[in-house]
């Protein structure tokens, strides 16, 4: 299998090297939800499943999918913090899964999922893939919200699960095990631990995901060592709305170190340290939703130079002037990293946020792969480095858009 | 959106209603124990112990990179007692020694299990005493945390059988012990709850209650539940939301509870013990690291228990003395159950009235939607006991955005509580957390379009949101926490107050009231069913 991935992206990267370029191609980080393919049916028989996605097979077939999107990094969802899909060494015993660990909670979607365990899978999903994704010639790397906090306690990691001490906690002194807090020496060593098994399975892009990192905000961060930081500083007691950006900076601040600790960690072997933020409308807004939602703020990491790169994984556009407004706002940010690090703009399918392509297409009357072209060219106009895909499922960006995107690909000549 | 005169609520009967006040206090010198011995060791993780009437423990054991159920005979050693290849563990004793557990069978993959038709899932089984297995269920479901209640003859657990959505976690089942693949009863919580799952039922020795533990929500933290055997629906959390609480067991007399607890300050998981009625809760001091899944010895001066101390869990055990006090017991909060606002609707397209407690009656001004608001409404600051809205309306369209039907505004806080419709054609009643946070609860369908439908919220002061809409099943969402509601800014009928979630319908009625409606039960305190229990 892999053998053939390997001579397929040879024969496709030859292709794009003959084929010419008037322009710059554009990279395309594809961001892989493995899981969201596990309940999809064989056409012809809704019995069958399409992808086994414990398996090898499930997942090259997952892969082979994705690439079709002209993909020229894959960032494959480790899940680490949350319920690991490899084998982790974080998450032993007791096993992480339901129910032989009654703290977790059953995943009741449908039978499959509530059944279906990565950490335990024959395979390691995570060093099997970073394998096969470089052997296809595209960067081979990870897309890590530090927790997935969905709908009660059936993705909390086990180690949270363990460590209760290191919980998040509210101000009126609710524990939380959504979030263990980065404030505790033990948790940002816990999470270089996660980091260092990563790379030793072969990811060579570390893509942090502060907005898919489920329900954790400053909110759960009045925990102990960050009320003695804050009465040590102002000699008062920390504002009660956690949503008050003095707050929110202050927190960013104990990010921002283990930030730092995981750049020193990679700028050794030139891996890049990719952030993923919330909608952005106005970059130099004080109350930046991902400063206000995650206690991080971009905008000094990117001037510190911690970031390699930033991905915008939401463009506030007005839908007045849907690409008038995007375009600016493109170019705000652009400016803003002043070439410091590489820029991402979405093209977005999902519309949690209704500025997806399918948002754009209601406003423009166009259609979504016409929308999709129009964002491709802003992007390049606007100086960024490539778009993101987030994230890409079974045939959430059609056939007609995946062609749009191949077509600022190095990865053109791609059958679909 | 207009407000019609065709139904009135007028119920304006005062009614004097204990509430649930899950506030538990530390106590002083109720509970003590002894040093820690160590009763397990070697190799692989012993945990979930449980002591039978003969003293033998009962485990589950990791060495093999499974969980194997091991035993532990006073002054002996452990041996294998369950090895079935598969993951067997979570067991329990039955009062004759026979022995209850999950097998969790193997499959090469979900896929794989699913395509092939199997029912071999987390399923129980029975070990009878002269060695052989019987299964007891079977299904691609998760029966688990097994218990025996104390007639011997049934099994409690939790179970998934039957709930396919996101968010859908265990309920409460039982099944006869001498029906082996037979029927399994199974249980909803208080009434139904999305986002909820339970773990952990335990009948008493008496059999007049059961506990469990439940958790509710994103943001939930597992809670000690308990109710009346006879009456599950109603159910009283007994500890607060801003712990973790897991794992109850009964101590031999029926009067205290130990279970694994976590609160702000402890250093890890923790053996805790309650005397419910009176309001006490303490933990133990068991030793460093986190100690957890208590079991009683037979005659309740020992508790057994999980730590892993020495890098590995190991049990151990203590002798305790407990002297629960009832004395000494807290004293429910009385809430003066009163109608604080009345919808008076007049002559259709007239403005609409709100009628207070006293008497006294505004007049509503016309909002920006066709909406009405009534500013500076009275009586409505409920402060952190329970309140109620109870609203009849005509929904003639679902919108994807969101129609208000009736919302709360107080100073500082947006909409602090509301019935509004969703995508789906819901109800929502929602209110607010203690940090702001949207406290919310879902009706299990659409509501009917077209017809006026008859809606009651209850909020409790812990937290828990009580939902009854007409023609459907109630619906119960344990909150951690609700907010502090000082005097109200705005009450708005039919809309949000700005521009934005009008509603496409009629509100014939609307009554919004401290305590419970007329014709609405409160819950019991965890007093009231002990009592209960103690009458009969």
């Amino acid at each position: 299998m892999r053998t053939l991935m390997t001579s397929l992206a040879l024969a496709i990267l030859a292709g794009g090297v003959v084929s010419g370029q008037q322009q710059k191609d554009l990279e395309i980080l594809a961001l892989v939800d493995h899981y969201d393919f596990y309940n999809v049916r064989e056409p012809k028989d809704r019995s069958k499943f399409m992808f086994d996605t414990e398996t090898a097979e499930g997942c090259e077939d997952i892969l082979k999918h994705v690439l079709l999107t002209g993909a020229t990094s894959v960032l494959w969802r480790p899940c680490s913090g949350s319920v690991m899909r490899y084998h982790s060494d974080e998450e032993r015993f007791p096993l992480a899964v339901t129910p032989t660990d009654k703290r977790r909670v059953h995943q009741n979607e449908s039978a499959v999922n509530g059944f279906i365990s990565y950490n335990t899978a024959k395979i390691d999903i995570i060093r099997e893939m970073m394998a096969s994704i470089a052997a296809s010639g595209r960067v081979p790397g990870v897309h890590w919200p530090f927790e997935e906090t969905h709908h009660m306690g059936w993705t909390f990691g086990a180690w949270n699960l363990e460590h209760p001490e290191y919980w998040g906690v509210t101000k009126t002194g609710q524990v939380w095990s959504g979030r263990t807090s980065l404030a505790y020496p033990a948790v940002s060593d816990h999470k270089m631990r996660v980091l260092e098994e990563l790379l030793e399975r072969g990811a060579r892009h570390i893509f942090i995901d502060a907005w898919r990192s489920g329900s954790w905000s400053p909110r759960f961060e009045y925990v102990k060592p960050e009320l003695e930081r804050w009465k040590a500083r102002y000699g008062t007691e920390p504002p009660s709305d956690s949503r008050d950006p003095v707050w929110c900076k202050f927190v960013s601040e104990t990010q921002h170190a283990w930030f730092k600790r995981v750049k020193k960690r990679l700028e050794a072997e030139k891996i890049p340290l990719t952030l993923g933020v919330q909608l952005v409308g106005d970059p130099d807004d004080p109350c930046d939703q991902t400063l206000i939602g995650r206690g991080i703020d971009w905008r000094v990491l990117v001037d510190e130079g911690v970031l390699d790169g930033l991905v915008v994984m939401g463009i506030a556009w007005d839908a007045k002037d849907p690409f008038g407004s995007t375009e600016k706002i493109y170019h705000d940010i652009v400016a803003r990293c002043k070439g410091k690090c590489k820029v991402y703009f979405p093209i977005q399918a999902y519309d949690f946020t209704r500025k997806s392509f399918h948002s754009y297409a209601k406003a423009t009357e166009l259609t979504i792969a016409e929308v999709t072209a129009k964002l491709l060219e802003l992007t390049r106009e606007s100086g960024a480095d490539g778009v993101v895909l987030e994230v890409v499922d079974y045939n959430n960006y059609p056939r007609a858009v995946r062609r749009e995107l191949r077509k600022v690909s190095p990865y053109k000549s791609i059958e679909d | 959106m207009a407000i019609s005169s065709s139904v009135h609520l007028a119920s304006c009967l005062a009614v004097c209603v204990l509430a649930c006040m899950p506030a538990v206090s530390q106590g002083a010198d109720w509970v003590s124990c002894g040093p820690a011995r160590q009763l397990t060791f070697g190799a692989g993780n012993d945990s979930e112990p449980v002591v039978g009437h003969d003293g033998i423990i009962a485990f589950q054991n990791d060495e093999a990179g499974r969980y194997v159920i091991k035993c532990l005979k006073p002054g002996g050693k452990p041996e294998v007692l369950v090895d079935v290849k598969d993951h067997a563990f979570q067991p329990t004793w039955t009062q004759d020694g026979r022995l209850v557990y999950v097998v969790r069978h193997p499959m090469e993959t979900a896929a794989k299990a699913i395509e092939s038709g199997s029912e071999d899932g987390a399923n129980l089984w029975i070990r009878q005493l002269d060695g052989t297995q019987v299964r007891l269920t079977k299904g691609l479901w998760c029966d688990y945390t097994p218990s025996i209640a104390p007639d011997g003859k049934t099994v409690r657990f939790v179970t998934t059988r039957g709930r396919h959505k996101v968010g859908d976690g265990a309920h409460l089942a039982s099944l006869d012990l001498s029906n082996a693949g037979g029927d399994i009863r199974e249980y909803t919580f208080a009434a139904y709850s999305s986002f909820s799952s339970a773990a952990s039922p335990a009948v008493s020795p008496d059999g007049r209650l059961l506990v469990w533990a439940q958790v509710d929500g994103t943001y939930g933290n597992w809670r000690l539940h308990l109710a009346s055997t006879s009456k599950l629906t109603t159910s009283v959390s007994m500890t607060e939301g801003s712990m973790s609480a897991l794992s109850p067991r009964w101590s031999p007399d029926g009067k205290v509870i130990a279970f694994t607890g976590f609160r702000l300050g402890d250093p890890g998981w923790g053996v805790y013990v309650m005397d419910p009625p009176a309001g006490l809760m303490r933990r133990l001091e068991v030793g460093p690291g986190n100690s957890r899944n208590p079991a009683w010895s037979a005659d309740g001066k020992r508790i057994v228990f999980e730590s892993n101390r020495s890098g590995l869990y190991k049990l151990y055990e203590v002798d305790v003395d407990i002297r629960p006090d009832r004395a000494r017991g807290r004293k429910a909060t009385r809430v003066q159950s009163r109608v604080e606002g009345t919808l008076v609707v007049g002559e259709l397209g007239s403005a609409p009235r709100l009628r207070f407690a006293d008497g006294d009656l505004i007049t509503a001004e016309k909002g920006p939607v066709g909406n009405w608001l009534f500013k500076e409404p009275k009586g409505l600051d409920f402060g952190d006991g329970p309140f109620y809205v109870k609203a009849t309306f005509t929904l003639n369209k679902v919108k994807k955005d969101p129609q208000v039907v009736v919302g709360g505004y107080y100073p500082g806080m947006m909409i602090a509580w509301q019935f509004h419709t969703n995508a789906e054609g819901k109800l929502c009643f929602t209110s607010r957390s203690p940090e702001g946070m949207y406290l919310a609860v879902n009706s299990l369908s659409p509501i009917p379009l077209g017809v006026p439908c008859q809606a009651i919220g209850i909020h409790e002061p812990d937290g828990t949101l009580r939902f009854w809409v007409e023609g459907q099943q109630p619906v119960v969402m344990h909150h951690p926490k609700a907010a502090f509601l000082g005097q109200a800014r705005m009450l708005t009928i039919g809309g949000s107050d700005g521009t934005i979630y009008p509603l496409d319908g009629t509100v014939h009625a609307m009554e919004v009231g401290r305590g419970y409606p007329q014709g609405v039960e409160a819950l019991p305190t965890v007093e009231e069913l002990f009592n209960q229990e103690v009458e009969r």
